[in-house]
């Protein structure tokens, strides 16, 4: 469950230091009120209203609200700003606290990092999150207004929205630069891809979009399926124009760029690769 | 030895006079009049040491301090003011956790032992330590009630500064007065 990282551990840090100025920077009329552990690992700020209880040795059950308050659990690559907050953490052999079970309600915004020398950064948006760590992998169960955004270094954006969805994040320790193993998102679900391309013959952001009934997205496959209604709408190359379908089967390159499309469903199947030039 | 024979017998002195006054009896009849106001008197002492009880004769508090002045109403009621207070507080008459202070005042009467001056509650058993301008231990709420840039410093962790925590006497459990639990 430890890792001896400092340097993977610093280079966290200025992540985490990066994304808490930035878009989930605590408001700037906050209280002070700040916990922090020895390790400077779990950080909860802005609070107003807490608790907190020793479980047992190791562990400590909390609640707390903000308006809203900021939280970051850094070996996790999780930080989160929300109205209120309540779980257990357990300190850890080096006196990290780490989450173990977690209920973020009210205005969620999340950031789940990955690990590793480029680590991805998930962006989640929801109204409740509901947080569990294990030791074989973690899940967040996202209600309320679900959004996932994965931004690439390339541009491309990939966002999924929908009323409520399932995400299974890597266990603690475990090297992973995309941060979501897979992700299950109930309908009605809305996919948006915008990628770099070209538009009227001029390099431009080009987007895909896809409404379903329920999306699946599988990293280890690098497979994304949409089933139940599915409508995709393009304006490049591989879908151009408006698509229906029954269920649809995204595969994605390692480097999770859309590699081929198949539609399947009444009349029959298409299959659309993208062509690129020789 | 003699500071110490002077220590301890203030201290019994101190504990003597901490004693709740006896309550009237159910069936005594009601005086019509008002009763005469007893005599009050206020002692300046030296070194002290106190120790206050509950009427179930439990121990609330034991408390040491350099100076003191004693307020004793007919010989039997009293409240301490002290200055450099240390002592030990207790429940189920367990020693929970240890506190120091720049000044103190006992009340036995109401169960309240008010702390006031870099104010350090600390428990051995929670490795955690409680600071504040002001607490207050309220036996009779179970409860210490810190106030003023208060912080809980432990072993594991830091949080604070509050303008207002509540803790259990142990420090297992702090919280903002909205979420201290309620006694049952």
């Amino acid at each position: 469950m430890n890792r001896p990282l400092p340097l993977a551990c610093g280079v966290a840090a200025i992540v985490f230091g990066l994304v808490l100025q930035g878009s989930f920077a605590a408001p700037p009329s906050g209280t002070g009120i700040v916990f922090r552990d020895r390790k400077d690992n779990m950080v909860v700020r802005n609070l107003d209203s807490w608790r907190a209880t020793r479980v047992n040795d190791q562990t400590i059950s909390f609640v707390g609200a903000g308006k809203p308050l900021s939280g970051a659990w850094r070996d996790q690559g999780l930080a989160v700003t929300a109205l209120s907050l309540e779980g257990q953490a357990t300190r850890q052999g080096d006196g990290a606290f780490q989450l173990v079970t977690a209920t973020f309600t009210g205005g969620v915004r999340a950031n789940v990092t990955g690990t590793g020398p480029k680590p991805i950064i998930a962006e989640l948006t929801c109204t409740s999150v509901k947080w569990r760590a294990a030791e074989a992998s973690s899940t967040a169960q996202l209600t309320g207004n679900v959004r996932v955004v994965q931004r690439e270094a390339d541009g491309q954006v990939m966002t999924l929205a929908g009323p409520s969805a399932i995400l299974t994040l890597p266990a603690l320790g475990q090297n992973s630069a995309f941060p979501i193993r897979r992700a299950e998102i109930a309908g009605p679900v809305t996919v948006t891809l915008l990628r770099p391309g070209t538009k009227d013959g001029k390099p431009n952001l080009v987007s895909l979009k896809a409404t379903a009934g329920r999306l699946v997205f599988d990293d280890a496959n690098k497979r994304l399926e949409l089933s139940g209604g599915v409508r995709l709408e393009g304006e490049d190359a591989m879908v151009a124009g408006e698509t229906l379908a029954e269920r649809a089967v995204v595969t994605l390159t390692s480097e999770r760029k859309v590699q081929e499309i198949e539609l399947f469903g009444s009349p029959g199947t298409s299959t659309f690769r993208e062509v690129r030039p020789r | 030895m003699l500071a110490v024979a002077m220590i301890a017998g203030l201290g019994l002195g101190l504990a003597g006079c901490l004693r709740p006054a006896p309550a009237r009896p159910a069936n005594a009849p009601r005086s019509q009049t008002k009763p005469p106001e007893a005599p009050r008197r206020a002692f300046a002492t030296g070194a002290v040491e106190a120790e206050a009880r509950d009427p179930q004769r439990r121990r609330l508090w034991t408390i040491r301090a350099k100076s003191a002045r004693l307020d004793m109403i007919d010989d039997r009621q009293a409240a301490g003011d002290m200055t450099d207070v240390s002592g030990t507080i207790f429940q189920n008459e367990q020693s929970v956790s240890q506190f120091e202070a720049q000044q103190g005042q006992a009340d036995q009467v109401k169960q309240r032992l008010s702390l006031r001056g870099s104010v350090k509650v600390t428990s051995a058993a929670q490795r955690a330590e409680l600071r504040a301008d002001e607490i207050d231990w309220r036996a009779d709420l179970h409860r210490l009630e810190a106030r003023g840039n208060v912080r809980v410093i432990s072993l594991d962790y830091e949080i604070g500064p509050f303008p207002v925590l509540f803790a259990t006497a142990d420090l297992r459990t702090v919280a903002t007065p909205d979420r201290f639990p309620k006694l049952p």
